[in-house]
């Protein structure tokens, strides 16, 4: 159902903080050790784990609690304990000396249960005294995590191989080489009631328009869900209008894509556990742009993108403009074409609007298994896919020739868009308007284009209508959705949400020969 | 105020031009042709005269009363009483046109491309996806007018593949019956030129109030050099004999060979005809929507949209038994019609009010 | 709930429809060419050529070539909708107008007149404006029998001929402006079956030709013009592709012959009084293709001399067609009508209605002025000796 609803940006900032978790609630801790253990003890029932290590720092009970395999237990053994063990501390600013000899770089002071449990959850052991209400949590993460690797997703002949990875931590310091101003800022938002996934809302300040980053954490602060496994679930809960198969958000691998997006005033969403970062808001042009249009000169960039549109609109229309064309308006075929086609489909028993469908849908099936395929069977599939269903089933009759070349020139071109969101959304479309051609040929593909530009009309992401900036026709932000201009050319940024700090880059960049000697 | 978005002046040129276009490129070049022969190319030229008049009323109506519609102006000019009447008048007769214009556009499919289907699908059809774009409010007519448009007139360049088919020499004589009949055909633009009063719906609703007449202006401009171009064509291809064809653009373009390969592109350009059509169905379903919905004092224009296209279906059927009444209606009624109500009608609405106000001024 | 009922209805909307106009390509038959004859009984019989699409995968089933890859079908009756629809009783397809261009009328209709046929051409949505038309000689059916040892069928060898040389072309258009305009008369390419000769041939193996031109006034063809009266015609209308012209030099054996490459006519109307004088100017220039004499083109005079007959050559032979045309046949298929009331609109007015009679009193003056450009690859004739080559 197309839901037709105008959402301008919310003005208004809500100071709401959810509630994160629903287990212990701000409950200090108690002066006793004995105590505190035997409450997380009960909380780590079951949880062989957790590990507690109970010693004496001084004549003082300590413990610490941490989890196995999330923690560093070399710097934990080599840098805490001894030092605990052998040193010995005032007596008086007993907690202080402690902090000021522990030589480890990230100690943070913690009151409250929930914040242990965070803590340890986090992977930073907790360092817990008796007779003292507050604890420490050390800064000692150190768990397996995947090494930086080429995305795999999204892969560009030119430009940087690195991509983010599951830890958080990884992907900001990936951001933080790109963008080192301190402009750069990083707010941080737990979601999920059992993952308590660490959300990072990035940003650069001055550039991005602040409503918009209160909108973010409106939203995400709305989301109570019990765990937040992938950006997806995230993306899903934020989006303007969730019932458009048309995509609200960016999400990307490549630090590079997410920075230069930043530096044009979008914000990022950094989740942890997953590579795919978000990137709102979004407009429908920006979900053709590949990275690489802007690393290469201007006029490949320029070429390929009037491709990619071509390709979008064959990939979209293709298989249902020869389904009208050969059953509604044969007079258009010229007339060599028509007698090959006619010869082809003298065999064939259905008509052409089920074959149409009938090669779609195991051209999807087909993707589909290859996605899913372990790597030894996939040459099998190919193998299938060419030969029985390209050769053998034109051969038996079942389908004609030309159905199959219409097929595999849209599922080529539906593989040139380089976002994968909205690839998968050209696909999904493809079906009903092949329904509507096949109905009533080149009106019923008209009329779902019309619906289709309706729909997109009226979508809005995070407040930008969807169809930015050819809504609004002005020159500046046009030179950079359906060509490409030159970089020198491209003064200011898109105008995203509010008010925006427009000028990007000086006007005289034009390069030259002669220009060094001014 | 029951509509809150806005849209800059280019926008409105882009919805401006094919609602005019759409379907007088249908039928003009033959009535005017009956009316001017030879010298059917200049009739656009006179018939753009009654269209940069009614602009300009439109325009001075809009200054004087910023923000509002006519249907809200109308009762602070004349009174209540009246002022409601001709709202209802008004509306009432946008909704009929409204109604032919559905019919014309089913007509010319049903006869020309699918044959066989019955008329009201394609009513159906076109008023479905009017419908949601109107819901959607003035900014999606909008943003969607501005592609559809592009869409519309980007095909239509194939018109260029003709030109090594022209005969100049069929413009010859000019002016051989004297200016009379290019007059008679001028005046037959009136149905189609007058109807830029619409713009006096669209003003209010402007980003920058000043860029109005401008844009006005030049959209009737746009208007009137594309219609000169597609008479030109017609004339030059067809000779005389595009007087006796009911939709003689059609003819011309189902002449159009490239490379001796692509042939019969009609379907084509019948689809980006379809594109221009749907953003005139929609420019007049939706005033026609927000003007009733006005007048009735509702508080939303949306929830009259879809009973209006219900009743629009059976406008378009019960109005015009067949295509020579139509073509018959058009020639002999609908200039006088049109122009009585969307010209005469607010320019003495535009006297009334200039003359309230010089009296409230001086008073 | 409400709004799921409306989407349901809405997605079972295309379903439902019963798409009225969607035809399998199955159920197709596809015309290729359309001949319309009168019969000795005057009903009205028209034969259409369908083509048979074979399926590739087929293969070779060894069939007989001659057969060819279309079939002729005919329906029979007092006119043409009629004879259509008694045609579409005997072929178990839909026929499909959209794909045929080329219309020929046999020369007994054309002889009674080809309007009411044409009408429904004209208004019938299937036939396309620009669609070709012929007069053949004899029956028109005979002319879609042919198998075409090149082509596919023998309505595309027609239809390449006539492409060819596009001042022949006639499209259905032409006809109706033609006949509706200031001269009230149309010229239609003439065709007939080229006798092939080849022995390992069938007789049916072989294409229809143009031969010449069929001249109509008010829709009743009144006389035919042959290969190069029609020649001429091609000059007046200012179409002329390929060409040949010949010239005969006194006191030199054979001839010498060129084709013009370009060539251009203008009219020029004049009134002088009572006198109606229509000057054509026509200028051309070519190159020599064959000599046959003895003389050296290298030549300047020679050249030069050249020249001067080549200009009397076509004056003849424009002058002898024009006269015809005026006198003979009294139609008026080069325009000269339109061109007079462009110029002269009063005094056309005047003589509208009895053009039949001014039509072969205008005086006819042509004025030739031709270029020789090149003499070819070789100036002295090929293959003679050098004393026998005359300067």
């Amino acid at each position: 159902m197309i839901r037709i609803r105008r959402q301008p940006l919310k003005r208004k900032v809500k100071n709401e903080k959810a509630s994160q978790l629903s287990s212990s609630q701000d409950i200090p801790l108690s002066n006793n050790l004995e105590e505190n253990i035997k409450y997380f003890t009960s909380i780590y029932q079951e949880s062989e784990d957790v590990i507690f290590r109970s010693f004496v720092v001084d004549q003082t009970a300590a413990a610490i609690i941490y989890i196995e395999g999330l923690s560093d237990t070399q710097k934990l053994d080599e840098q805490v304990l001894v030092t605990l063990l052998d040193k010995s501390f005032h007596e008086q600013d007993f907690l202080r000396s402690v902090k000021n000899q522990l030589p480890i770089s990230n100690i943070k002071t913690i009151t409250t249960f929930s914040d242990c449990i965070d803590a340890i959850g986090n992977g930073n052991p907790i360092l817990l005294f008796d007779g003292f209400e507050e604890a420490f949590s050390l800064g000692l993460v150190k768990f397996e995590k995947r090494s930086i690797e080429e995305p795999q997703a999204e892969t560009s002949i030119r430009g940087p191989r690195e991509g983010f990875t599951e830890s958080l931590g990884v992907n900001t310091s990936l951001l933080r080489r790109i963008i080192k101003d301190p402009a750069l800022k990083m707010k941080s938002v737990h979601v999920g009631k059992y993952t308590k996934t660490k959300v990072v809302i990035s940003y650069i300040e001055g550039v991005v328009d602040q409503t918009l980053i209160k909108e973010i954490e409106n939203r995400l602060n709305r989301i109570k869900i019990d765990g937040v496994l992938e950006s997806g679930y995230i993306e899903q809960f934020i989006e303007d209008n969730p019932y458009s198969p048309f995509p609200q958000v960016l999400y990307t691998e490549r630090p590079d894509v997410v920075s230069a997006n930043l530096l044009e005033g979008r914000a990022v969403l950094m989740i942890e556990g997953t590579p795919f970062s978000l990137i709102a808001p979004v407009s429908f042009f920006s979900l053709f742009q590949s990275q690489e249009d802007y690393y290469e000169r201007f006029w490949i960039g320029t070429f390929i993108r009037s491709l990619r549109f071509l390709f979008l609109a064959i990939a979209l229309f293709l298989p249902s403009i020869y389904v009208a064309i050969t059953t509604f308006h044969q007079e258009m075929v010229p007339t060599n074409l028509l007698i090959s086609i006619a010869s082809a489909r003298e065999s064939v028993p259905f008509p052409a609007i089920v074959e149409g469908l009938m090669m779609e849908l195991v051209f999807e099936a087909l993707r589909e298994a290859g996605i899913r395929l372990p790597k030894q069977v996939g040459s099998a599939v190919s193998i299938v896919g060419a030969l029985v269903i390209g050769q053998a089933a034109v051969q038996a009759g079942i389908v004609a020739a030309p159905m199959v070349i219409v097929v595999s020139i849209t599922g080529i071109a539906s593989f040139m868009v380089p976002r994968y969101s909205i690839g998968l959304a050209i696909r999904l479309i493809r079906f009903p308007i092949i329904i509507l051609g096949g109905s009533l040929g080149l009106i019923g593909i008209i009329l779902a284009l019309i619906l289709i530009i309706i729909h997109l009309s009226t979508l809005r992401s995070f407040g930008i209508p969807y169809l930015s900036p050819i809504n609004t026709l002005q020159k500046q932000p046009m030179k950079d959705t359906l060509i490409r201009s030159p970089l020198w050319k491209m003064g200011t940024r898109p105008h995203l949400t509010g008010e925006y700090n427009a000028v990007r880059e000086d006007t005289n960049l034009h390069p030259g020969p002669n220009k060094g000697s001014e | 105020m029951l509509e809150k978005g806005r849209i800059s002046a280019l926008q409105m040129e882009f919805m401006m031009v094919p609602t005019i276009i759409a379907t007088g490129v249908l039928s003009i070049p033959s009535i005017a042709g009956r009316f001017a022969r030879h010298d059917m190319w200049m009739t656009p030229i006179i018939g753009s005269l009654i269209g940069f008049f009614t602009v300009y009323i439109a325009w001075k109506l809009h200054q004087l009363f910023p923000r509002q519609t006519p249907i809200q102006y109308s009762e602070q000019i004349v009174g209540k009483v009246i002022g409601r009447l001709f709202s209802l008048f008004l509306v009432f007769f946008y909704i009929h046109d409204t109604g032919l214009i559905i019919r014309q556009y089913s007509d010319f499919i049903t006869g020309n491309v699918m044959l066989e289907t019955p008329a009201v699908v394609f009513s159906i059809g076109i008023l479905i996806v009017s419908a949601l774009a109107v819901r959607g409010g003035i900014e999606v007519i909008a943003r969607s007018a501005v592609i559809c448009t592009t869409l519309f007139l980007c095909t239509s360049v194939a018109l260029i593949f003709l030109i090594k088919d022209l005969d100049v020499s069929y413009m010859l004589p000019i002016l051989e019956n004297g200016p009379l009949p290019v007059i008679k055909g001028g005046f037959v633009h009136n149905a189609w030129f007058s109807e830029f009063f619409l713009l006096a719906f669209i003003f209010p609703f402007l980003n920058s109030q000043n860029k109005g007449l401008k844009s006005g202006m030049k959209a009737t401009l746009y208007v009137m050099l594309l219609l000169l171009v597609v008479n030109f064509f017609v004339l030059t291809l067809l000779g005389v004999s595009s007087v006796n064809q009911f939709y003689p653009v059609f003819s011309i373009v189902r002449a159009i060979t490239v490379l001796g390969f692509f042939e019969n592109f009609e379907i084509i350009i019948t689809a980006s005809w379809v594109l221009g059509n749907f953003v005139k169905v929609s420019v007049f379903l939706y005033v026609a929507s927000l003007g009733l919905a006005q007048l009735l004092r509702l508080s939303d224009y949306r929830l009259i949209v879809f009973p209006l296209c219900l009743l629009l279906i059976l406008l378009s059927y019960w109005d015009i038994p067949n295509i020579v009444v139509l073509v018959d209606y058009m020639t002999k009624v609908q200039p006088f019609y049109f122009l009585l109500v969307q010209t005469v009608l607010p320019l003495f609405l535009l006297f009334i009010a200039l003359a309230r106000k010089k009296r409230s001024e001086s008073g | 709930m409400k709004r799921k009922l409306l989407c349901i209805m809405c997605f079972c909307f295309p379903l439902l429809s019963g798409c009225w106009d969607r035809v399998e390509l199955q159920d197709l038959a596809i015309i290729t060419a359309a001949a319309i004859d009168r019969m000795e009984d005057g009903e009205i019989q028209i034969s259409v050529q369908m083509f048979i699409p074979r399926a590739i995968t087929s293969g070779q089933t060894g069939e007989d070539p001659s057969l060819g890859s279309t079939f002729v079908r005919e329906g029979k009756a007092e006119n043409l909708a009629k004879a259509i629809s008694m045609l579409q009783m005997n072929v178990p397809r839909k026929l499909f107008w959209g794909q045929c261009k080329i219309y020929i009328f046999g020369s007994e209709l054309a002889k009674n007149g080809i309007r009411k046929p044409v009408d429904l051409l004209a208004r019938h949505p299937g036939p396309r404006g620009n669609s070709m038309f012929f007069v053949s000689k004899g029956k028109a059916k005979n002319m879609l029998t042919l198998v075409p040892p090149l082509e596919r069928y023998s309505a595309e060898a027609l239809r390449k001929l006539t492409e060819d040389e596009l001042g022949l072309l006639t499209t259905l258009r032409d006809v109706d402006i033609g006949l509706m305009g200031e001269s009230e008369s149309v010229s239609i390419p003439l065709i007939k079956k080229l006798v092939s000769k080849e022995e390992a041939r069938k007789s049916h193996e072989t294409i229809p030709v143009i031969d010449g031109m069929a001249v109509f006034k008010k829709d009743k063809m009144v006389g035919t013009l042959n290969q190069k009266e029609t020649r001429a015609i091609l000059w007046l209308k200012d179409d002329v592709k390929n060409s040949t012209i010949s010239i005969k030099l006194q006191d030199v054996d054979g001839d010498i012959t060129m084709t013009p490459s370009l060539g251009k006519i203008k009219f020029r109307p004049q009134i002088k009084g009572n006198r109606w004088i229509m000057n054509l100017n026509i200028a051309f220039e070519g190159d020599i293709v064959q000599n046959e004499t003895n003389l050296n083109l290298m030549n300047k005079e020679v050249m030069m001399n050249m020249n001067k007959e080549f200009e009397a050559a076509l004056k003849e032979r424009v002058a002898q067609t024009a006269e015809k045309l005026q006198q003979e046949f009294n139609a008026d298929v080069v325009n000269f009508g339109r061109r007079f009331h462009q110029k002269y609109p009063k005094e056309w007015k005047k003589v509208r209605n009895s053009w039949d009679e001014k039509f072969p009193e205008v005086e006819v003056t042509i004025n030739v002025h031709a270029k020789v450009r090149r003499p070819g690859y070789i100036g002295p004739p090929v293959a003679l000796p050098r004393d026998e080559v005359r300067e």
